[in-house]
């Protein structure tokens, strides 16, 4: 409950902030625009040489995409704000100011810092997926937007572990900066998972979850999901929590008998 | 001339020595260039499963896209931030020559990791390289170094006026990889859209010296993309030289 | 009194790589690493009652600030024991950390620079669960001390150093801290903010009844807030008590400052060692037990126009201290 307080007095104090610089909105929403809009023609051009990709077809990829600008834009927003160039914070000692306040460091560490502006590219997102909606001629079920909105929490809950774990890696090696390295992993996410081949597949569903990330929550609003994949995204985000948790603990421990 | 260049040569060796300490954020840097090219190859083979020398193609894009990249937003935009760039302003020569030597040694950190990386891949996917069309390549990919480098540079230079200048390159290196080839082949984008993207700037700064080595050309295509380097290559510089002159005087006005 | 930091045996010691040169060595060191103990805090005892301002004084790397993390919990100890306010502080739990603000000069704010002074005073509130009145309270007598009417609507990124020092005093003190460890307040300062900085600590200090601990390399803050000091070198504490009597051990000498009649330069050093010499004013470093019978000769041989005896001066004293080593 505090948590929540805080992330809202958070959110409310950084978006004043960056509604200061209205030139930056401005740059902000052209940029994302026009990222979006080239993205979805290269899209375009795609489905004009075939019908299928990895077999979904226009409309599906147009959702997964929107799909995967909302989640990009979630990113950019709550999570990259604390983690970006984290092993730089590390050497310098940051990370004592959040052990010594009285609230969860790895609440502190990975979610104390908010980037509003982030979120135009989340919304760019929603009306891609609307947009896709759209171009199905489909009518579809309140139930499925419920369950892709359940499993978009989950995909928030992944980027959000799988980002700060990457980052944390360099409290065991320090100066290792993966951040390039989870930036490229992450652009797989703008197509389906079944378009790559064995070996790849594998990888990007359970070593770098991009499948979980996108590619199941845009199947569950296109077609649908067996209640079995569901529960397994559930467990997926769960777990990803639990590892999230266990790796600060022990990251903290070795941080707290390390620093100089 | 000569003092230039061996004034470039010292601070491209300097440079290099000095990231020697980065080497492994070089690797990172490096495996991030990769993903664009292998995510183009990746959507075309899935989209166009037996179509010919796509990956002859995204190889050679591969080679493009790693001995053309420029990071300047942190080379040259962090030091102009920072303030840091007046310690070169006030050596008795241009600062270009500081930032000229950067980014040779940044081009030999990339060559250096780089290539064992498309040493493999040429190994694993046995592409049939025709000896020919990569010769034939080879000065179109140094015009698209030249051309992508100054483009950069002026997006970089932005930084003179706004606080936007990261976001503006990383802009910039969107747009030359959705319209420039990587993304998809300009080959086959759409008729009106197709001409313009060969003529574009993109092209020629990424996907012209691919399509070459990769024999997907005929001869007048060749031509034709040589002279749109050469056109952007002018454009580019004199666009270039303009910024960076004003950027300048704003530095030295303002004060950083 | 009531005691508020109980200090016991407490040691940190790490582990450190260590090497023989040569390459032989060096694939040597990749199979199987040889480490060597290096005790940054070497069972360090001490205690602090409610409302002391205590100087923790020492050289670089003699473990001060080593000991400032462990005691605020950022550091977990190899060995020994604290109780700060009835709390082990390496627990770190919420109701210790409400009570306890550690003030880095370095560092003095943490937290996103792009917020307001007022919105990081806000979430220090709501992290803190500070109820209104109090922060109203604590908000009001801030802004007199440390003057922030003009800083609470400013970037915490535009500030200056100066400013900074205060917000930070500010966003650490609106919780009312009980204890405060205070790691070098007035590094980097121009001389009237590290007066303003000063008068505050102490201002502070006697609202509030907090108990502090305070390490500088300025001896002036010392002198002017702190009675006690804990003097640690090399891991250990080697001086614990009243600062007069610290000087006093330190330096068995007294300071003669005695003025002549004309300005032509004399020759005292049969007297003692002369300090400074200028327009007739002389320092002559004498021992202590010797100061009544130079002070007899001198007044009997030479036309002195004034003569006072001086301690010598703490920085100096210290300083000197340091180099030589503290005995």
């Amino acid at each position: 409950m505090k948590l929540l307080r805080l992330s809202c007095a958070i959110f409310a104090m950084s978006l004043k902030a960056d509604l200061a610089h209205r030139s930056n909105i401005l740059f902000q929403v052209l940029l994302s625009l026009a990222a979006a809009g080239s993205s979805l023609i290269t899209v375009q051009i795609i489905f004009s040489r075939t019908d299928h990709l990895g077999g979904w077809t226009l409309h599906e990829a147009v959702i997964l995409f929107g799909t995967f600008t909302i989640l990009g834009g979630i990113l950019l927003t709550f999570v990259e704000p604390n983690v970006l160039w984290f092993h730089q914070r590390v050497i310098a000692g940051q990370l004592d100011e959040v052990l010594v306040k009285p609230a969860p460091s790895l609440f502190l560490l990975s979610l104390g810092r908010h980037a509003p502006l982030g979120l135009v590219q989340a919304v760019i997102g929603a009306v891609i997926v609307a947009w896709g909606i759209s171009l199905s001629g489909d009518a579809f079920p309140v139930w499925r937007g419920l369950v892709w909105l359940t499993l978009l929490a989950v995909a928030a809950v992944i980027t959000w572990v799988t980002r700060v774990l990457v980052a944390l890696i360099s409290l065991w090696v320090p100066g290792l900066a993966l951040d390039v390295v989870y930036d490229g992993a992450w652009q797989f996410g703008r197509y389906p998972v079944t378009m790559y081949r064995q070996p790849a597949r594998f990888v990007l569903t359970w070593v770098l979850p991009v499948a979980f990330i996108t590619t199941v929550p845009a199947r569950a609003l296109t077609r649908g999901v067996s209640p079995q994949l569901l529960g397994a995204s559930l467990a997926f985000g769960f777990v990803a929590i639990m590892i999230l948790r266990l790796v600060w603990m022990s990251g903290l421990r070795r941080y707290t008998s390390a620093t100089s | 001339m000569t003092r230039s260049l061996r004034l470039i040569g010292i601070y491209a060796h300097r440079t290099f020595l000095e990231w020697m300490t980065w080497r492994g954020f070089l690797v990172t840097l490096v495996l991030g260039q990769c993903v664009t090219p292998v995510l183009g190859f990746a959507v075309w083979s899935a989209a166009l499963p037996d179509a010919s020398n796509l990956s002859t193609y995204y190889i050679s894009l591969l080679v493009v896209q790693l001995m053309t990249v420029f990071q300047l937003d942190h080379t040259l935009a962090n030091p102009i931030y920072r303030g840091t760039l007046s310690h070169q302003l006030v050596r008795p020569h241009s600062p270009i020559l500081g930032t000229l030597g950067t980014c040779f040694a940044e081009r030999l950190w990339f060559v250096i990791i780089g290539a064992p990386v498309v040493g493999l891949l040429v190994f694993l996917s046995n592409v049939p390289l025709v000896v020919a069309n990569v010769l034939l390549a080879l000065p179109a990919l140094a015009l698209a170094m030249v051309v992508r480098f100054l483009f950069t540079l002026a997006l970089a230079l932005t930084a003179f006026w706004t606080q936007q200048a990261h976001g503006i390159v990383a802009f910039g290196a969107t747009l030359t990889f959705l319209i420039g080839g990587s993304a998809v082949p300009i080959l086959y984008f759409p008729d009106p859209l197709r001409s313009v993207a060969e003529s574009s700037p993109f092209s020629a700064m990424l996907g012209l010296p691919a399509a070459i080595a990769s024999g997907s050309l005929n001869r007048d295509q060749v031509v034709m993309g040589y002279a749109w380097q050469a056109v952007w290559l002018a454009v580019f510089l004199i666009v270039t030289v303009v910024v960076w002159r004003s950027g300048v005087r704003r530095f030295t006005a303002v004060g950083g | 009194m009531d005691r508020t930091i109980h200090v016991h045996h407490l040691s940190m010691t790490y582990r450190v790589p260590v090497r023989q040169e040569g390459l032989g060595a060096a694939l040597r060191s990749l199979i199987h690493r040889s480490y060597r103990e290096l005790a940054a805090v070497d069972a360090v005892s001490f205690d602090l009652f409610a409302g002391e301002i205590v100087g923790f004084i020492g050289p670089n790397g003699a473990g001060k600030t080593t000991t400032l993390k462990m005691l605020s919990g950022i550091l977990h100890p190899t060995g020994g024991d604290a109780d700060i306010l009835g709390f082990q502080p390496w627990k770190r739990q919420p109701a210790f950390l409400r009570r306890i603000a550690i003030i880095r000069g370095s560092q003095p704010i943490g937290g996103p620079v792009e917020l307001t002074v007022m919105d990081s005073l806000r979430l220090q509130q709501l992290i803190y669960d500070v109820d209104d009145r109090a922060f109203k309270r604590n908000l009001g007598q801030l802004n007199a001390m440390l003057d922030l009417r003009t800083l609470l609507d400013r970037q915490i990124r535009a500030l200056s150093l100066g400013e900074r020092m205060r917000c930070g005093l500010a966003l650490n003190l609106i919780y009312r801290p009980e204890v405060l460890f205070l790691d070098e307040p007035t590094i980097g300062m121009d001389a009237s903010v590290v007066e303003t900085t000063r008068q505050f600590i102490a201002a502070y200090c006697q609202e509030t009844a907090a108990t502090v601990l305070l390490t500088s390399h300025y001896m002036a803050d010392v002198e002017r807030l702190c009675r006690r000091v804990i003097l640690m070198d090399k891991g250990t504490v080697r001086y614990d008590g009243d600062l007069r009597t610290l000087s006093e051990r330190l330096s068995p000498y007294k300071i003669l400052r005695v003025s002549l009649v004309g300005a032509k330069a004399l020759d005292l050093s049969s007297f003692g060692e002369v300090d400074e010499a200028e327009n007739g004013t002389y320092d002559i470093r004498v021992g202590r037990r010797d100061v009544p019978s130079v002070t007899a000769r001198l007044l009997a041989d030479f036309p002195v126009t004034d003569l006072a005896v001086l301690e010598p001066p703490l920085d100096r004293v210290i300083d000197r201290a340091y180099r030589t080593g503290v005995a």
